[in-house]
């Protein structure tokens, strides 16, 4: 299954108009700088950059099943890696990796290799373990799941940032949520 | 590289952002404009490795034009004009990338759109401060997504 998703990744990330990562890259950083800067708090701007996240998610999903052509998921596994393979590189033209599965299998860390927000970057100490720099991509999960009926919470157990040797988030899955119609809507 | 969208994405979601952060327009756009200066002045020394160190002040806005424009826009500028004594420079892109995407409520009484272009004049000024030279960028939104871009070299 990995392998399929692998080539599909591939495949869209070849498909899509590119552009340079340097751009993305500084201009994230100097967002996240003028966040420090707005809210002092820096759980705050953790929760700032999930909930800029967030709001991408729920618009980048549509572009997403649109361009990979991918259609449900049969399980929780089968969505991993879609999000790590096809996700991942498609937007970001990166490797992610799905592992450390929980007994149930609602619950795993997903690696990500190169992560491009992160070049040039380096925290001052007093941000290390504290600051979630690249948090927005927690939230572009979360929004983009929960729009297609799954409500999934992401954390980062891991930044390279803060000298750990991986970026690592970990995703659980809290309930799928129950095909509605909308109120109003016959 | 990664897939022009997922910037895109992530500009809208920016200017948002600091819309809402701020206390009034005025005050969003001059947060967008430094924003745009720090990243214009750290893009265009990393693009410009084989430039000469100090070139000449119609290099610069050509290398603008240029390798700059096409970086962040994937095209050229459309349009370069100057004035005789070269204080002046106006750009002219006649197909705006973030203006594109865009949809216009032609009923809302508010179809001001430069808080998406401020950011832009921002890089313009950033980069020429790191080729040397301190200017003023102004900018013009014409028709639908015209942009007309106005440097002047303060001396």
């Amino acid at each position: 299954m990995s392998k399929k998703y692998d080539k599909l990744g591939n495949d869209v990330f070849n498909k899509v108009e590119k552009i340079n990562s340097e751009l993305f890259t500084l201009t994230y950083g100097a967002l996240v700088t003028q966040l420090i800067k707005d809210y002092e708090d820096i759980e705050q701007v953790n929760i700032k950059l999930e909930q800029m996240g967030y709001n991408i998610g729920i618009r980048l999903i549509e572009e997403f099943l649109a361009k990979s052509g991918i259609g449900r998921c049969s399980d929780f596994i089968e969505t991993a890696e879609v999000i790590a393979k096809v996700g991942f590189k498609m937007f970001l033209g990166v490797n992610a990796h799905v592992g450390d599965w929980d007994a149930n299998r609602k619950e795993f860390h997903l690696t990500i290799e190169d992560n491009p927000l992160i070049d040039f970057v380096e925290l001052p100490d007093q941000y290390k373990h504290k600051l979630y720099y690249s948090n927005i991509l927690c939230g572009v999960m979360r929004g983009a799941l929960e729009m297609v009926q799954m409500k999934v919470k992401c954390t980062f157990v891991k930044c390279t940032l803060s000298d750990d040797s991986t970026s690592e988030i970990k995703v659980v899955l809290e309930e799928v949520l129950s095909d509605m119609i909308p109120v109003g809507y016959d | 590289l990664i897939s022009a969208s997922c910037f895109e994405f992530f500009y809208i979601e920016m200017i948002d952002c600091i819309m809402k952060s701020s206390s009034d327009k005025q005050q969003a756009h001059k947060k967008l404009d430094k924003l745009g200066f720090k990243v214009g002045h750290r893009l265009v020394e990393r693009l410009s490795l084989d430039t000469a160190l100090f070139p000449e002040l119609l290099d610069a806005v050509k290398f603008i034009c240029k390798v700059f424009w096409t970086t962040v826009f994937k095209k050229t500028i459309d349009g370069l004009k100057t004035n005789h004594k070269g204080g002046v420079f106006v750009l002219t892109d006649s197909k705006f990338q973030w203006l594109q995407h865009l949809s216009f409520d032609s009923s809302a009484s508010n179809k001001d759109c430069s808080e998406y272009v401020q950011f832009t004049a921002g890089l313009i000024k950033g980069a020429m401060s790191n080729f040397g030279f301190k200017c003023i960028v102004t900018f013009d939104i014409q028709q639908v997504s015209t942009c007309v871009f106005t440097i002047k070299i303060e001396s």
